[in-house]
């Protein structure tokens, strides 16, 4: 239980800092100022985060990453998480040759190196947040599908799936009224870990330039920058690759708890 | 032991599970060579009873009274001890044959786990004993290296019995034993059960739902109601004139065979919310 | 009239064949099965486990296709299945489950408001205090109750029963046997009573049929089954009840 109020709590203030970003920002992420003096400082009262090689502060810029890690991470897994449902529910409850058909897409789509096909589309289509996102949702609801198609595949055969069917009831409406409500447990821990992972792959791309692009910020470009600086300019590679961390973490925490609150085993005790 | 002789004697036994009293004040008497029957429905805490022989109870259950075997309380001995009476002084047999054993593990072996525990025998003493069990049980030497989804219900329950009944135990309990098991299969293992406890003198505790199971195997009956037991005798007495109201409802609330009445009797539909 | 014909209905499962193993025998879970229901009365099905008597069940209405034969219902037909708290949606309100056929039918809110209520009295629940309660809320006798009322809103005129009361305790399995009776003797429903109990198929049945592997070895009116079986098999089915 624990585990789901600590990430949701820091997922929380990330996103709060996210949302009212202008408010909190003493500067603007996009400012420069090359005068010697204000460029690599160290993190001090003027500069929580120090600066970066072009004199922009580093907290400012890391809460409008902020804005981009999380909008990234839900986008994308709204994205996948449409088209595994779909596809995880038409192939688990129909079987047959639909089956057949999404399981195969589905083994295509497992056996892509999936980070390598993402830099391809993205080169391909160019770098921008958007297109990151599609691309991600795109090519991640390969292993949501799967596992919505085996709650399908189970549940179709309950007895109250059959009485509905019996009754009437039109497949699509037993697919979303009586099976997906009780397929929820596995989507929603799925879903949240893959925010997580959705964070990660844009701050990657973004770290090689192939994300959002300069000037604006992101925690992955912020350490392009920063890795140039690594042994002196510590604070540009610290801040953003804690901040990763710590919002990968939570969300794998909250997805945990999730995971761990909604087992089958505990819900049919009275 | 001699026949009809006191062997196992739950005394007073209180059971606290979650804040409520699941068995309250139980006292049951098992004597040699005779079959006690546990009767009641689900809730009544007739398994959690039997459990409770063994220790078997969960971690938060609160368990007071005694349990005496053989005049020793077996609450009141050391976990080494009690481990050493399970399956050599009392023997359990589950209802779900299915369950009761490992699915990865052939017979002999699961079998010779029971011997091994206890006693110790050469491979080819213990093996030899195992081919007399299986006779016991009526099963063929073939069953030997069987695995266990290779077999029917009935022949895997008889499997669970060979291995309650490795080690000569004195008492044995039989926790609705035949419940899953297909009609023509449950007379069989009972007759079979009926003809073991001949032989052996063994102690029975026969927990079941079922009154025309009572009638064909057990000579004393208690039957319980919400962790109560309600009312305790021989089989005639409790069968034939039940005094508490809710043993007659039991007995009569099934159809018997060449039933002659257009309804059941019940006063009304029970459980209504 | 027959309410149910059934003629000839065969169903045979393909075990796939594995790598190292060619394709061996299908399973014939239903064997050439005939029988007939009069309106109005009770088809008791007796079998024990495996003997096709599911597998017949979701032929009659509907939920699987027999690979041959005929059947042949006059009107609407529901089931109700062994295991209560399997049968009701764990996500769905009591109200919500017992509604869904009418509303799916795009029934009147209120219409379904009123027969709810109506088809919960007829099987004794409370409905203010039940409809918006969950299947887990409930004891086994009063999801089968819930269940029952689920298949009958609609008025069928088939009922098919697959093991209704095995899993309850004898008393509540008293209570819906009777129920049972008298909803068909107030409503007219035909029923396909399924149990492996002979003593409660005697009780529910005019006519029994005895299932072994797939096929009837017998079937007869109530009286005769019991009283003078021509089949060995119903003759140990018979015997085997402890202390008849």
């Amino acid at each position: 239980m624990k585990k789901i109020y600590i990430g949701a709590a820091i997922i929380m203030v990330i996103a709060i800092s996210a949302i009212f970003a202008p408010a909190i920002a003493d500067y603007s992420p996009l400012e420069m100022d090359l005068s010697p003096r204000t460029i690599l400082q160290k993190p001090s009262m003027e500069h929580f985060f120090g600066t970066d090689n072009l004199g922009r502060d580093v907290f400012s810029r890391m809460l409008y990453g902020a804005r981009v890690s999380l909008s990234v991470g839900f986008i994308a897994v709204i994205i996948s998480l449409i088209i595994g449902v779909l596809l995880g529910g038409l192939s688990g409850y129909f079987g047959g040759w639909v089956d057949a058909v999404i399981m195969r897409v589905v083994e295509v789509m497992y056996s892509f190196p999936t980070f390598f096909l993402i830099m391809m589309v993205v080169t391909f289509l160019g770098p921008s947040i958007v297109n990151v996102m599609v691309v991600i949702g795109l090519t991640s609801w390969a292993g949501l599908c799967r596992l919505v198609r085996a709650e399908f595949l189970t549940l179709r055969e309950r007895d109250f799936v059959h009485c509905a069917q019996v009754e009437g009831v039109s497949n699509l409406r037993v697919m979303y009224r009586h099976i997906l409500p009780n397929a929820m447990a596995p989507i929603y821990v799925s879903v949240t870990l893959s925010v997580g992972s959705a964070i990660l792959i844009e701050s990657a791309l973004s770290f090689l330039g192939l994300g959002v692009q300069m000037p604006e910020a992101s925690w992955g470009n912020i350490l392009t920058a920063g890795k140039n600086y690594i042994d002196y300019a510590w604070w540009l590679t610290l801040f953003p690759g804690l901040a990763i961390l710590i919002t990968v973490l939570s969300f794998n925490m909250l997805g945990d708890g999730l995971r761990e609150v909604l087992d089958p085993k505990a819900e049919r005790k009275k | 032991m001699d026949f009809n002789s006191e062997i196992l004697k739950i005394k007073n036994l209180t059971i606290e599970l979650d804040e409520k009293c699941v068995v309250k004040n139980a006292d049951i008497s098992l004597k040699s060579g005779r079959v006690t029957a546990l009767v009641g429905e689900s809730g009544s805490g007739k398994t959690l009873t039997a459990l409770s022989i063994l220790k078997l109870f969960p971690r938060t259950a609160r368990v007071e009274g005694e349990m005496l075997f053989k005049g020793r309380d077996l609450f009141k001995l050391p976990a080494e001890d009690v481990r050493k009476i399970r399956g050599s002084g009392i023997a359990m047999v589950f209802q779900e044959p299915s369950t009761s054993m490992n699915p990865v593990s052939s017979v002999a072996r699961q079998i010779g786990e029971s011997i091994r525990a206890h006693q110790k025998k050469t491979k080819k003493e213990t093996n030899l004993r195992i081919l007399k069990l299986l006779n016991m049980v009526k099963l063929s030497e073939r069953v030997f290296s069987n695995y266990p989804h290779e077999l029917s219900g009935g022949a895997l329950q008889r499997v669970t019995l060979a291995m309650a009944l490795a080690c000569d135990p004195e008492v044995l309990i039989l926790d609705e034993a035949t419940t899953a098991l297909d009609v023509s299969v449950q007379k069989e293992i009972l007759e079979l059960v009926v003809n073991i406890q001949n032989e052996k003198n063994l102690a029975i505790l026969f927990i079941t739902h079922d009154f025309s199971i009572v009638n064909m195997v057990a000579h004393n009956v208690c039957v319980m109601k919400n962790g109560v037991i309600v009312e305790k005798g021989t089989k005639e007495d409790v069968l034939h004139s039940p005094r508490h109201e809710y043993t007659r409802k039991l007995i009569a609330c099934v159809p018997k065979f060449g039933e002659t009445r257009k309804r059941l009797p019940v006063s009304d539909y029970s459980n209504c919310l | 009239m027959n309410m149910i014909e059934v003629k000839n209905i065969k169903k045979y499962f393909r075990k796939k064949g594995t790598f190292f193993r060619t394709k061996s025998e299908p399973v014939k879970a239903v064997d050439d099965v005939s029988f007939t229901v009069q309106k109005g009365r009770t088809f008791g099905l007796v079998g024990e486990s495996e003997c096709g008597k599911s597998t017949l069940a979701k032929i009659l209405v509907g939920i699987l296709t027999p690979d041959s034969g005929l059947v042949s219902i006059q009107g609407d037909k529901d089931i109700v299945f062994q295991d209560p708290y399997n049968s009701l949606n764990p996500r769905m309100t009591a109200r919500e489950i017992v509604g869904e056929s009418l509303f799916v039918r795009k029934a009147e809110k209120k219409e379904i408001e009123k027969r709810c209520r109506k088809i919960f009295e007829m099987v004794n629940l409370d409905y203010f205090l039940c409809k918006d309660k969950y299947s887990y809320q409930f004891s086994g006798g009063e999801c089968q109750r819930i269940a029952i009322a689920r298949a009958l809103i609609r008025n069928p005129d088939v009922l098919v029963l697959d093991e209704p009361v095995s899993s309850l305790d004898v008393s509540i399995q008293a209570g819906i046997l009777n129920l049972l009776k008298d909803l068909q003797e107030s409503l007219g429903i035909t029923y396909v009573f399924i149990s492996h109990d002979l003593r409660i198929v005697e009780f529910m049945a005019e006519t029994v049929g005895v299932m072994l592997k797939g096929r009837f070895v017998e079937i007869a009116p109530k009286d005769e089954i019991y009283s003078s079986p021509k089949h060995p098999y119903t003759k140990t089915l018979l015997t085997a009840i402890p202390n008849k």
